[in-house]
């Protein structure tokens, strides 16, 4: 809801390639989308050879790409092993993890395990720590696999949230954990979100992206600008102003219509996120 | 706190707004629940915006705002209010005047000394 400020006045005055080992729950998309880039650093048809594991693991972002596990990974589990590429995480300035999330089987369901990059691969052996290069998951589930397409990897709309997250994944300097739950969604912006079907998801079907219980209200604009949860403010930002116009609130005038004492006040949103029974609900300016 | 009009949105002095009591509310939910009636609530939405300025507000009844942060506007232009807004000191008792009007108009009484319970 727009808020008058009571401070000083600031002013006056294309068909997709077959998955010759696909999973059982993986669908195929139905509509193709066309090959564009999909970072600057990597592009869908790019060979996946050519590029390192984290530019790879970027393009990751926003997708679901499920792996099939080689079965001494985790000698405890019979049967097939299917992951969930979740949330990469940057563990230094040059190294990157990605978060993997047990979709089945059932046992296994919600433990994680960590990805790494081949730098950061066990030595002692392929199943050393239950860990698992990027490129070697590739490989094993795909092995005609070449590109980002084949392994699923779809265009990224070109959405706010997605700049904001590929730039944040860009600036992961100095230490910094960059932790993707905080600005990814599985329902969100992306041809593979939900491989699975309903029964898996894995957030509720109306949690906005990065939403999480403990989600703060913004406390002004810049903030909620920074958040990851910018689209949705945006959004309500922009339905706002066109409610207030429709009830006749306003009337445009000319700055130089006015008087010297005529004092014109700053407004403000007030940015709150509304819940129902502990559930997101909307968000509300 | 503000000196009487000392931002100029409007008079601090005649920006209240009453309230019922707690116990005027219970009374009332006592009352339906021993005649047996129905009890219901609305929820106006944008209420305070259905009001109408009071003459107070502003110099001589004018109230100008910039554009919000996040609202892209010509710098040429300024708001003028012609409703109470959300965040003016008055808006609540606006909302209460203008409601207050319409009730008196259908024929509402006030009960006893609360001066928003009809």
């Amino acid at each position: 809801m727009t808020r008058l400020s009571t401070k000083s006045p600031r002013y006056r005055a294309p068909s997709l390639p077959p998955l010759t080992k696909s999973p059982r729950r993986c669908r195929t998309p139905k509509s193709p989308r066309s090959l564009v880039s999909i970072t600057n650093e990597i592009a869908l048809s790019d060979e996946l050879a050519n590029h390192k594991e984290l530019a790879i693991a970027r393009a990751f972002l926003r997708h679901s790409v499920e792996f099939v596990l080689p079965p001494h990974y985790r000698p405890d589990v019979t049967g097939e092993c299917a992951s969930l590429v979740l949330t990469p995480k940057k563990l230094t300035k040059t190294k990157t993890v990605l978060i993997v999330k047990f979709l089945t089987p059932q046992s296994l369901k919600d433990s994680t395990m960590q990805m790494y990059c081949t730098s950061l691969e066990p030595k002692r052996g392929l199943s050393q720590g239950a860990d698992l290069s990027i490129l070697t998951a590739i490989k094993y589930t795909l092995p005609q696999a070449k590109s980002p397409y084949d392994i699923r990897v779809r265009v990224m709309l070109d959405a706010d949230i997605t700049r904001a997250m590929l730039a944040d994944f860009d600036s992961m300097k100095g230490g910094t954990v960059f932790d993707a739950t905080q600005v990814d969604s599985l329902d969100n912006e992306t041809s593979e979100r939900n491989p699975f079907g309903k029964g898996h998801n894995l957030r509720s079907v109306r949690d906005p992206i990065a939403y999480t219980r403990a989600t703060p209200d913004p406390k002004h604009h810049g903030q909620a600008m920074r958040s990851p949860m910018r689209t949705e403010w945006i959004k309500s930002q922009g339905l706002e102003m066109p409610g207030l116009w429709s009830q006749g609130v306003f009337q445009k005038v000319f700055r130089t219509s006015l008087t010297p004492q005529d004092r014109v006040f700053s407004t403000r949103f007030r940015y709150k996120i509304k819940r129902k029974g502990g559930e997101f609900d909307k968000c509300k300016v | 706190m503000k000196r009487k009009g000392a931002d100029g949105v409007g008079n601090y002095d005649d920006a209240f707004s009453p309230v019922p009591a707690a116990s005027s509310s219970r009374t009332i939910l006592s009352l339906a629940n021993q005649l047996d009636m129905f009890t219901d609530h609305v929820d106006i939405s944008q209420a305070f915006v259905q009001g109408e300025l009071l003459p107070g507000d502003g110099h001589n009844g004018n109230v100008y705002i910039s554009s919000p942060p996040g609202y892209a506007e010509d710098s040429r232009y300024t708001y003028r209010i012609l409703k109470p807004l959300y965040g003016m000191p008055s808006a609540a008792r606006a909302w209460h005047t203008t409601m207050s009007a319409f009730l008196e108009r259908e024929g509402y009484e006030t009960v006893g000394f609360e001066k928003s319970m009809w």
